[in-house]
């Protein structure tokens, strides 16, 4: 019975059509150095292309991840480090405020401690290559988990006053 | 008595609720400049102008191992067999600091989710092995079992 239902699994994921195609970091094809982004880049971006060819009829809709390896997202310190009440739409430029704690170790940057809106240290790494094509249409909104997207939103001008 | 106070509060209400409603990309361009002391998310990650845009949402949803898939978009055509999708890249997230490496991903999913073979291999081994175990204690019970009842093996003090 084992059998027949391992069979069964395995051909539903035999039947998922994938490709992929590593851009940077060790193993990075030769074709595709011009995409490596240097450690002290200073945020600059560097254009390139990348073609993903499909190995068989992909049904729709088919989704376009971005695949990151040897990142500990799940870090203890990392994940910890987020204001949610900021996220929420919370305002504050003091930098005792409570909105700011939870972001240790990162809650200001630079030379003048400028407090960052939004904080911390997810936030402050936030993956930010961007892939665009003209051979199909992308559609970059309801990616996010809806439960999610109540939980962010922008402050109010109002609150920017004070 | 009409209400004399009315209209001007009903004024200030609308104009309240009108300011609060400006985009914040809008007004903050005017803010940052009166209060350099903050950095903004458009200023750190110039492709995302604020914290509703769906991606930072996507990756503000911690992943659970450290090699992970995050969505980017849906297509919503088929592709055909062979053709290829080129991807203009803006790479500006560095991995090399920390040995890391980025690729990008095009999949469809099945009734369970994305590619994985482990759940299938996984239950096909082991019905395997259930199988074995059955033939093996099939042949002890033929070859030497003992029949059911048989006192012989019980020991009384």
């Amino acid at each position: 019975m084992f059998v027949a239902i391992g069979f069964g699994l395995k051909a539903a994921s035999d039947a998922v059509v994938e490709v992929s195609q590593q851009y940077d970091g060790a193993g990075t094809p030769s074709s595709l150095a011009g995409c490596s982004v240097a450690t002290n880049g200073n945020g600059s971006v560097t254009p390139c292309s990348l073609t993903l060819t499909a190995p068989a009829l992909m049904r729709a809709p088919v989704y376009l991840y971005y695949q990151l390896d040897n990142f500990y997202q799940n870090h203890r310190r990392y994940v910890a480090s987020r204001s949610d009440a900021q996220l929420a739409g919370a305002y504050s430029n003091s930098a005792g405020d409570s909105t700011y704690s939870s972001c240790s170790p990162l809650a200001a940057v630079g030379a003048n401690s400028s407090l960052l809106a939004p904080c911390g240290l997810i936030a402050y790494s936030v993956f930010n290559d961007t892939f665009t094509t003209s051979s199909v249409n992308v559609q970059e909104t309801g990616i996010a988990w809806p439960s999610d997207l109540s939980k962010y939103a922008n402050p109010s001008v109002r609150d920017q006053r004070t | 008595m009409p209400c004399t106070r009315c209209l001007s509060r009903s004024l200030s209400l609308s104009l309240s609720l009108l300011l609060s409603r400006i985009s914040f990309p809008i007004a903050q361009a005017a803010f940052v400049a009166a209060n350099p002391q903050m950095t903004f998310l458009n200023q750190y990650a110039p492709t995302i102008a604020n914290v509703t845009n769906e991606h930072f949402i996507v990756w503000m949803r911690v992943a659970a191992l450290p090699s992970f898939r995050k969505l980017y978009g849906i297509i919503n055509t088929d592709i055909q067999a062979g053709s290829p999708i080129t991807f203009n890249i803006g790479a500006a997230f560095p991995v090399n600091g920390f040995s890391g490496r980025k690729s990008l991903v095009l999949s469809t999913t099945s009734f369970l989710g994305g590619k994985n073979a482990f759940l299938g291999i996984a239950y096909i081994v082991v019905g395997f092995i259930c199988i074995l175990l059955a033939i093996l204690f099939g042949l002890r019970q033929i070859f030497g079992g003992r029949r059911l009842g048989d006192t012989s093996f019980l020991v009384y003090r």
